[in-house]
């Protein structure tokens, strides 16, 4: 079920309806129902896998609990040496249960997503070798956002575990959580402090909530479904092929403008749907195209992943005793910035391993992940070098002229990790960068798209530049909608609307299902 | 105190520890800067700071992170 669909959008009022119209002691329940019919609909049987996390962090929870309340309630009455001990104990207890049940969560979406990339490996391998030994290779259909809510389960039981907060005794309070149906499909990747409690508690009807909700829907699909379905016509029909040039170049744009229009759009569906129950979800966007650099990008662009990717591996590396280990010897033998370089550069390698191979049980986003990972070692290594040509130069960082400039240099990297994300394989980009720069082709309408289209999405970008540009004032765009005369805001709606039915991308074959993001 | 500011100073140059209150949340200090101070009190006050700990109010002033230091070294 897409979150563009007939069914979704019935589901949706059938659901807010009922929510309201029961006593709000029961409202969660017609949450979680809609949760199961969703999913159902959506991955039928593999809904098992889905409470198969459901059960385990809620049991893992609990069993971390026990552990975390017998410490508390025995440490005070123990000497110090005792006290020591029994820390350990209860702590190695503690670790156990954690990695038992990462063991069940990650063991289900390594084999499922991920069996076919392993074997795949290990035959090739094998061939090379020359040696008779051959897995037989099976293919998994996926269940529905495995890859979003296997991190949500991993936050939940490793927040219990680091005491964040304590474990839910309420079982329909951990199934809401890791199965609210308008995040199942892209997102946003929810913590459980932040959202389990609004989930449960029967939130009153609120006009704003609804008015604010359906704004948000309708970008969303304006994002989608004028913009982003309008740019894939041109990206595919050039990726894949010899093309080169300007023409090839501007596919790589027009699919960077896809990509965002098409997840932020999603995010835009999601969060509108959750205002309808009147549930805040975290944004997941935050103006990325704005970053001056590629670690600001990332914490603007996909930010529920790059906070869970912090918090979860960049500190469980950082400060395992292996890397303050390093970071002795590094601080022992090397002296300055280099040294902070290498300390740097070790977490920061398993960060972006795990980003790239979220994405996908391919080399092509391991190496995704790594060009981002290479490019920002490339750019702190040679910082020092650059804030010297920069003083000689006599360039400051307020210098709008320099902020333009590492605004493009920014996009500009973003495109070559686009481009790599969007070809087929590692071969295919590479033979499309080539392209870019030896042969001269400007014939960009020719492919799928017309001048008039252009102009659409010319228009399209200067819509979303506008309210990128009110965000990042920090202005509420809700509340300087609302201020506006009723006919001027009605006006609006219906321009937006009547653009979405008239110049949306329905043609033949169009499925309005694939949603890129939708496929991790 | 005046330990721990030293300490500080001796990685992030150039931010007022003394005054500040947002150090995290005005990206005054980012999460390797973070790593780098945990490692830092590691070693000059023998006190280790778990990843449950790694909160940014915790690390938003001199204050906080000092009283977490005492805390932890007195469990």
């Amino acid at each position: 079920m897409s979150l563009i669909s007939f069914p979704f959008m019935f589901l949706v009022l059938i659901t807010c309806t009922m929510y309201y119209i029961v006593p709000k002691t029961y409202r969660w329940i017609i949450l979680l129902l809609a949760n199961i019919v969703f999913y159902f609909a959506a991955s039928n049987w593999l809904i098992v896998f889905l409470f198969a996390s459901i059960f385990s962090v809620y049991i893992g929870g609990l069993l971390i609990q026990k552990q975390t309340d017998l410490q508390k309630n025995n440490i005070k009455t123990l000497e110090k040496e005792q006290k020591k001990a029994f820390k350990n104990k209860i702590k190695k207890r503690k670790k156990w249960i954690v990695f038992l049940i990462l063991c069940v969560n990650v063991g289900i979406l390594l084999y499922l997503k991920y069996y076919g990339f392993f074997v795949g490996n290990i035959n090739a391998l094998c061939s090379a070798l020359h040696l008779e030994f051959i897995i037989p290779m099976k293919k998994f259909i996926l269940p529905l956002g495995i890859s979003y809510y296997t991190l949500m389960a991993i936050s939940y039981v490793v927040d219990v575990y680091r005491g964040k907060y304590q474990a839910s005794k309420n079982l329909g309070k951990v199934a809401l959580y890791l199965s609210f149906f308008p995040q199942m499909t892209e997102g946003p990747i929810s913590r459980f402090d932040q959202l389990s409690e609004q989930l449960y508690i029967g939130n009153k009807f609120d006009i704003r909530n609804i008015k604010c909700g359906l704004y948000l829907i309708l970008w969303g699909l304006f994002k989608k479904l004028v913009i982003a379905d309008r740019a894939a016509l041109y990206v595919n029909t050039v990726f894949g092929t010899s093309i080169g040039g300007f023409t090839a170049f501007l596919a790589v744009a027009l699919y960077t403008f896809q990509i965002y229009a098409e997840f932020s759009g999603a995010m835009d569906l999601v969060r509108g749907t959750g205002y309808l129950f009147g549930i805040y979800m975290e944004q997941n966007f935050a103006q990325p195209f704005f970053s001056k650099t590629i670690a600001e990008f990332w914490r603007r662009w996909h930010k529920t992943l790059g906070t869970w990717l912090k918090d979860y591996v960049f500190y469980s590396v950082s400060l395992s005793s292996m890397n303050m280990n390093l970071n002795r010897a590094v601080k022992k033998h090397m002296k300055g910035y280099f040294g902070k370089f290498i300390l740097s550069a070790f977490p920061l390698f398993f960060v972006w391993f795990f980003n790239g191979f979220w994405h996908g049980a391919s080399w092509k986003y391991i190496v995704y992940g790594l060009y981002y990972y290479f490019i920002m070692m490339l750019g702190l290594l040679l910082q020092p070098y650059f804030n010297k040509l920069k003083d000689n130069l006599n360039i400051t960082n307020e210098s709008k002229l320099y902020i333009l400039f590492s605004i493009i240099r920014t996009t500009l990297v973003v495109f070559g990790g686009m481009l790599i994300f969007r070809s087929h394989s590692l071969n295919d980009a590479w033979t499309m960068f080539t392209n870019i720069f030896a042969v001269h082709d400007f014939n960009i309408l020719i492919h799928g798209l017309s001048a008039k289209d252009f102009v659409i999405l010319g228009i399209g970008f200067f819509m979303i530049l506008i309210i990128s540009i009110l965000k990042e004032k920090k202005t509420d765009i809700y509340e300087v909608f609302s201020e506006k005369s009723l006919f001027l805001r009605y006006g609006i709606i219906l321009i937006v609307l009547f653009m979405i039915i008239v110049l949306g991308i329905y043609g033949e074959g169009y499925n309005a299902s694939d949603f890129i993001y939708g496929e991790f | 105190m005046e330990k721990l500011i030293e300490l500080l100073e001796g990685i992030k140059a150039g931010v007022d520890f003394r005054n500040e209150k947002k150090l995290v949340e005005d990206g005054l200090l980012d999460s390797f800067d973070i790593v780098e101070i945990i490692a830092a009190i590691d070693d000059e006050f023998d006190v280790e700071i778990p990843v449950m700990e790694v909160q940014p109010e915790s690390f938003n002033d001199v204050e906080s992170l000092y009283a977490l230091i005492q805390r932890l070294s007195e469990e």
